[in-house]
This record gives structure tokens, sequence and C-alpha cells, in this order.
């Protein structure tokens, strides 16, 4: 029995009592209790509020997984959850998100369709991204399992989520490009890859498809897939085999250290064109960084990798990123012009000096602080605490640039 | 790596994938293909499989889809997928609660608007009419689970008025008569007096009005009038159903009265002054009227002190036999009335602007009169025992556990359960007067004979000392047809009939 906590009493007591006593068995084992959906600040919806979300609009304007996935994502068993429109959007580039990467997948399969796409060879024959996505899918699966088992739903689809998001598309889907795409292509290679592709959505679309029935279905029927539908497709078990530590580690050495020097790029506002020089203090890893060169090339733009066996304080006028024991130096003398960086970056510091001094001193005056509304007062706190943040960030790079 | 035997065919996929999902054509089409493919129904999963079987909590046959539904068909749809794809036989088993407030409501929104009521066209004619809205408009929220994704196996669709569940009703109801555990008596209804019918708390609403508050001695035997309770109410005309007067135990201005006898203004009915902690002190004089038979409070204190419950009011709100010489007028005149004729006695004190919260039905607006009527209930404490032993034993298991107290509690401290509703459309009591005998007795038919022990022999010859009534109380009783309030939960086993 599935329903909402608040008819307990009027329904699933009743039951029990009448199953009881007419068959001498409970009419069921388990009962699981939803809460009640509000509108986004937490009151109940109601006509006189106008504050109702109508779900037959919602399915008009975004189809019907959307609202599902927000409704089970963003809920947990027996407590009540606020329903906000922005957050059904969010789940519709979620689904838009899918759709991309299925199309990113069979627009790059060059007429090769595994059907068994999960043949992918053993773990030691395996390039590192291969090897850590496989291993990365299957603790998916194992989690997503075991929050099943504890009727954790909405937690699962959030795990399935970040893992499709943040670590399929954001970075296998780019790093298996370079062997897609290569000009010198390594057949073997990229029917692997193309395996991979298809094996981890494969399965991630059977791990959403009791959220997201329609999106999964339809997505699935232009993979190569087995069976005729994804509704009866084998739910996904963990293959323990694959879960690969080591790989683990060193993917996220290389992400970490790839987003790193992104951020940086941002930071300094270097222009995504330019070419940017890279120099690793990597001791026992260079090995790692030096076979993956080409990652560092295409994701993160360094035109020149090096390794620096200097001072550990690394050369002059160098931003730093740091991953585990790996360093990375990136000299700015390539990434910007040092006096107009640190011309603007003085500039922007005496703006927010000035700007901190005005919200101390209206943060400092007693009748601001008990006569206006405390969300005010709450709101003004949080802006000199990003404001000093930001500061501590500005103060950072001018001293890196001296 | 690559196995040469893996067979590269051409799929869909050789086809590039349109740019967007477009969901309103896609989603119907899936749809309709799962059903028609049969891939909703739990045989597909072959026959060895494990079943797992969800029943619907039926959505009322009026509704229009909310949110509420979309989360119970979200997590109930995703369960029986998830399962589904695990090989198992998952069934989901839908339907819809016929809903007999709700729709009687709405059709009869609809006969007003034809010019016509309920009454007017009697019981046949409009269970006639609300099967026809039903098959017309019963539709909309089943359309609506079903764009929702809903894998449900509509072939085993229900109705809680179908002939097997309204089978079940009265098999249950027969069966807990036989075991002694059902019995009628009095309690506290709305009543709409211009409507004349009894309504649900769900159909009160509570305005504020601004009314006018009467302060008055209530006259206490053997005592001069001035030296009477002062008493403050703003229903004078309910003093003639008092059955009591009531003051705080700790309140030292009336602790000398508590005992002694009060007499009803007009009519001179002897009443006692009872003392009660629900008394505020600080409210109006600090003492109360208690009429026990239109306030749902005083009921309460009524039922705590063994008072008699007396019933004033017709139910066209004309006062009855009960208000002696105000026997006949309406309730306001009589309210009118009564209060001249105790200034004249010199009873009254004075009055005052008052505002306060009232009853009103939700249609029309017209003041509730609360009043006692006859019901029909189960005796619980039984069922609950066991209701309780099986969680407890955790053969029922609920999630969140935190819930298991709160079901505890409920179950420990449960009343008995009033079953009848004063609707038309729903299950009947399946209970018939016995003209002989001048009793009730519950059946699964009208043709059964009187005697118990006679009636269990279905085999044997119908031996009937007499025949019971061929005509339902409700009939008998025909201001109260009943129904009863929940009749899902008394079949909770196999809605479906083939043991899934």
């Amino acid at each position: 029995m599935e329903t909402g906590y608040d008819i307990l009493f009027f329904w699933v007591a009743r039951m029990i009592m009448m199953g009881l006593w007419f068959t001498g068995e409970p009419p069921f084992r388990l009962v699981y209790l939803h809460g009640l959906v509000r509108d986004e600040i937490g009151r109940k919806m109601s006509k006189s509020y106008g504050n109702v979300v109508d779900p037959i609009e919602v399915m008009d304007e975004y189809g019907a997984d959307p609202l599902r996935f927000t409704l089970v994502t963003g809920s947990t068993p027996g407590n009540d959850m606020n329903l906000d429109l922005k957050r059904i959007e969010a789940m519709r580039n979620f689904g838009n998100k899918i759709w991309q990467m299925a199309r990113f997948i069979t627009g790059n399969l060059g007429g090769e369709a595994p059907a068994d796409p999960s043949a992918v060879g053993a773990r030691h024959a395996l390039p590192l991204p291969e090897r850590w996505i496989l291993s990365r899918l299957n603790r998916l699966v194992e989690t997503v399992q075991r929050l099943f088992d504890a009727f954790l739903y909405g937690e699962a689809g959030r795990q399935v989520y970040d893992f499709l998001w943040g670590e399929f598309a954001d970075w296998y889907i780019e790093v298996s490009k370079a062997t897609l795409y290569a000009e010198d292509a390594d057949l073997a290679a990229q029917s692997t890859t193309r395996r991979v592709l298809v094996h981890v959505l494969e399965t991630c679309l059977r791990l959403l498809h009791p959220f997201m029935p329609f999106i999964t279905e339809e997505a699935w029927q232009h993979l190569p897939h087995a069976g005729e539908t994804l509704m009866l497709a084998p739910w996904p078990q963990a293959d323990p085999s694959r879960i690969d530590e080591a790989a683990e580690a060193e993917m996220t050495l290389l992400i970490d250290l790839i987003r790193g020097i992104r951020n940086a790029r941002s930071e300094f506002g270097v222009e995504p064109a330019r070419g940017i020089t890279a120099l690793f203090r990597a001791d026992g890893r260079a090995a790692l960084i030096e076979a993956h060169r080409d990652l560092f090339t295409r994701l993160a733009n360094v035109a020149e990798l090096r390794f620096w066996d200097g001072d550990s304080d690394g050369p002059a006028q160098a931003a730093a990123v740091v991953a585990g024991d790996v360093t990375c130096f990136l000299p700015l003398a390539g990434m910007v012009d040092i006096d107009a960086e640190r011309a603007r970056l003085s500039k922007a510091l005496d703006d927010i000096a000035v700007q901190i001094a005005r919200t101390e001193k209206q943060l400092g005056n007693a009748d601001f602080v008990t006569k206006a509304r405390p969300e005010v007062v709450e709101r003004t706190r949080a802006r000199l605490i990003d404001l000093s943040a930001e500061r501590d960030s500005l103060q950072g790079r001018l001293k890196a640039l001296s | 790596m690559e196995k040469e035997e893996d067979t590269m065919r051409e799929t869909t996929t050789a086809k590039e994938m349109p740019k967007t999902f477009d969901f309103e054509e896609a989603e119907p089409r899936l749809y309709q293909w799962w059903e028609t493919r049969g891939f909703f129904k739990p045989e597909i999963a072959g026959p060895d499989a494990e079943p797992f079987v969800i029943s619907i909590p039926p959505p009322n046959v009026t509704g229009a889809l909310h949110q509420g539904h979309a989360m119970f068909v979200t997590l109930e749809d995703l369960m029986i997928r998830y399962e589904r794809m695990r090989g198992r036989a998952a069934l989901w088993v839908p339907g819809t609660d016929h809903a007999g407030i709700a729709t009687q409501l709405q059709v009869e929104n609809m006969l007003r608007a034809e010019g016509t009521s309920r009454e007017r066209i009697g019981r046949e004619e409009f269970l006639r009419r609300t099967w026809e809205w039903k098959a017309k408009y019963g539709g909309q929220i089943t359309q609506q689970l079903r764009r929702l994704g809903a894998s449900c196996d509509w072939d085993r669709e229900r109705f809680t008025l179908d002939d097997g569940l309204s089978r079940a009703v009265r098999e249950a109801f027969v069966r807990l008569w036989d075991e002694g555990l059902i019995y009628r008596g009095p309690r506290l209804i709305n009543w709409s007096p211009g409507l004349q019918t009894a309504v649900s708390d769900l159909e009160v609403e509570r305005v504020e009005e601004t009314a006018t508050l009467y302060y008055f001695y209530y006259p206490v035997e053997g005592a001069p009038v001035q030296e009477g309770i002062p008493v403050a109410t703003t229903r004078p005309e309910t003093i003639l159903g008092d059955t009591a007067v009531a003051v705080h135990p700790e309140d030292e201005r009336y602790r000398a009265y508590i005992g002694k006898t009060c007499l009803v203004p007009m009519l001179n009915r002897r009443i006692p002054v009872i003392a009660d902690e629900y008394v505020d002190r600080e409210f109006g004089t600090g003492a109360l009227k208690i009429t026990p038979g239109h306030d749902p409070a005083d009921y309460e204190i009524g039922e705590r002190h063994g008072l008699e419950v007396v019933n004033i009011l017709n139910r066209d709100a004309t006062l009855n036999e009960n208000a002696g010489p105000y026997a006949g007028m309406d309730r306001f005149a009589a309210r009118k009335k009564l209060w001249a004729d105790m200034e004249a006695a010199g009873m009254a004190i004075k009055t005052e602007p008052y505002t306060h919260i009232v009853p009103v039905a939700q249609r029309g607006g017209e003041l509730i009169e609360p009043m006692v009527s006859t019901q029909w209930f189960v005796k619980i404490a039984p069922l609950a025992e066991q209701a309780l032993e099986a969680v407890r034993d955790g053969h029922v298991r609920i999630v969140p556990e935190r819930f298991e107290k709160v079901y505890f509690n409920w179950l420990e401290n449960i009343k008995d359960w009033c079953i009848s509703r004063q609707l038309w459309w729903g299950h009947r009591i399946p209970a018939w007067h016995c003209a002989e005998r001048a009793h009730h007795r519950g059946a699964r038919g009208p043709d059964r004979v009187c005697d118990v022990r006679q009636r269990r022999d279905r085999a044997g010859p119908r031996r009937a000392r007499h025949v019971v009534q061929q005509r339902p109380v409700a009939v008998q009783h025909a201001r109260l047809a009943r129904r009863y309030a929940r009749p899902a939960p008394l079949l909770p086993h196999r809605r479906d009939g083939d043991g899934v």
C-alpha cells in the first residue's frame, strides 16, 4: 500500500482491521507513506491562495516525465515537499540533456550497433577513462539498489542525475570525443568507446525508466538494445568486478586538475582560444599526466605541458592548482597582460572595499538591525560575507601577479 | 576485446534522432503501444513469477487531477515499473471511488440547474441520473492517470459500486452483524434544514458572524428569579433543549449551586447544575447552559455526565413538541418570542453585540443546525486489537517507521466507527426491519429469514418463523438513507479475484 500519510487512519488502518478480521491476513505487508505537496514556500495549495500548480497544465507545458521526476526527487518518505516550477524546468532540462546524450551516441556509432554493448572486454585491457566510467557506473547501480531497498527513491533519482550529467556527460563523453574523432583512427579503441557509451547510457535509461517512463523508452528505442521495450528490460545489476579503485583515483586526479586549470582560466579572464602553459610538479604521477596529455590539451586548452622540477613554490608570477599530491603551475605571463590585470584587480578591490564599508556601517546601525524586517537584515549579513570572500579572492590573485 | 561473434545489426539508430524529444507526440503514442501490447499485465512476466500487487487508493470518480494524485501515481508507478523490470508479476489495480458526498452534490447541482431536486425526482430516478452522470464524466480522472504514465492493468479496473464490491460490503456488514459488532446509536450530525439533509463535516464551513449575546438568569428551583445563575447564549431558542447548567468546579461564584436544580425557562423542566472543568470561567458569565441535542461541545459534556438529550427541532428547523408552547414556530421566530417572554418574566439581564464563528452549509451558506440522529456503528475494539498486533509483530511494516507510533496511538484510542451517511448515492446498509418483532437485522438480502440460526443453514429448507420485511430500514426511515462511510476498506483483498 502506497498513499499519503494523511489517510493513514481513514483508509490504511481500516483496511488492516477489516482485512485481518475477515481473512485472518493483513491486506498488505508494506505501507509506504508520502507527504503532502505544498507550494514553493511551503503553503498548502488552495484556490483561495491562488497558488495551485495544476498538474495538467504542467504536463501540457513540460510533459509528464519532468513532473514525475520533480515529485520523486523533491521528496522524502513521509515528509511534505514544496513544489517549485523552477525545479520542474530544471528536470525538463535534464530530460533534454539525456536526449542530447542519446543523440550524440547514436550519431557517432559509425554504423556499428553492438548487440551486447556490455561486452567491452576485460578490465585490465581497457583505457583509463573506460575503466573509470564503468567503475562509476557499477557503483551507481549498487547505490541505487541500496537506496531502492530502503525506499529512498528520491535520493536514488538524484544519484542517477548527478552521475549522468556530472560524470558521464561532462567528462566521459567529452573524453570519448578524442577517440571517436581521432584522425589516425584506432578502430578497436573506437569500437570499445562506442560500446561503453551505449552501455552506460542504456543502463542509466533502465535505472531512470521507473522515474521517467516516456523519454527513457523513446531514447532507448533509438539506442542499440535487446528486447522489445524498456519497460520489460531487466533491472540493472551491479558487476563488482568492474569496481576499480585505482582507475577512479587516477581519473579523479585528472579531472580535478583539468577543472582547476579551467577555473584559473576563467578567474583570470583568459579567452577560450588562447593556449596556455602548464607546469606540473607531479612526482609519482608524472607518467599518468604524460599519458593523458591530450586531455589537458583538448579540455583545458593547455598548449604546452611540461614538468617542473624546480622550487616547490613554483615559478614567480604563476597561479597554482593543487589536486592530491600534484601541483600545476600556470605562468600568468602567458595568460594575461600582467600590468593591465594588476590595475584591473586593484580597481576592483577599491570598489569592493567601498561596498564592504557601506554594508558594515549599515549592520553597525542598531536602528537598522532591530527595526528592519529580519529577512532584510539576514540578506545584508549574507551579502557582507559574499563581499569579503570576493575581496579575499581578488587579493589572492593580485598577490599572484606581484 | 572485440568479439567476432558480436552481431552488428542495422537498427533504428541508423536514422538520425530528432533534435528534441517531442513529448506531446510521443507520450500518448508510447502509452497506447504499451497498453495494447499488454505490457501492463502481470501475465507478461510468465507463470512462475512472484506477484507484486498494488491496489490504487481510488481517486474520486468526480475528481480532477491534483498534485496529491500526481504524487501517488508517480510513486506507485515507479514501484510497479521497478518490480516489473525485476521480473515480478507486477499488477497495479486501478479503480475509482464513487465518492458519495462529492458525486451526489454534483448531481444535485445539475438537478437544481434543471429546476428540480433530488427529493422531487425520488431515489430511483436520482440514482439513474447519477449513474448517467458517472458514465459521462467519470472517465476524466482515469484519463488523467494515463497521462502521467500509470501502468495500470485497465482490464481489471474497479468502481466501488461494482456488483462484486457491493456484495463484499454486504457480506462484511452481515458478518459483523452476526458477530454482534454492529449497533445503532445516537450521534450529533450537521443538519441543513433548507436542503433537508445531513451534511458531512467536509461540507460545513465556519464563517464569522455578528450576532447578539443574550444574558439571563437561569432560574434555580426554590429561589427568586434574580437569584438564578447568570448565563449567556447566542441561541436563546436552544434553552428549550437544555438538560443541565454547568459551572467550573473551582469557581467560587457558583460553587454553592453545584448539585442544585434549575428550571428551564417557560417550560419549568427540572435540570441539574453540574461541575465540569471544560467550562471557561473567563467567558461570558462563567456559567454555561448545556444543550446536548444541538451543540457538539455540549454533546460531549452530556456524554460525560450521562445527561438526557432533548431534540427540539423538526427537520425543517421549526420547533417540535419538546418546545412546548413554541412548537411549530420557526427557530428564529421562536428565539424572539422566547426572549420577549423571558424579559416579561424578569429573567433577561441584557443583550450585547457579539462576533463569533458559526457553521454554515458550503452550498447556499445556510446556517447549520447540529442535531442528534440515530446512526450505525461498528464496535471497533476487537478489530483494532488485531490491527495493532499486526504492526507490532512486524506482519505489516510502515515506512517511514515513525508513523507506526502515530498508528498505535490512534488505534489505542479509537472510537466506535460510524458507518452510516445520509446519502442516496452509495452502498445501502443491508439491514431490514422486522415488522413482526419490531427489530432490525442485517441480512444479505430481503428474502432472508429473521432467525439467524436458520438463516445460516443455507443449504437446508427455510424454516422461517417469519420473514423480514422486504424493505430496507433506509426506506422505512425515508429521511435517513444510509450507506457505508468507506466501503473500500471493507474489501482490502483481491479486488481482482484472481489471486495475483
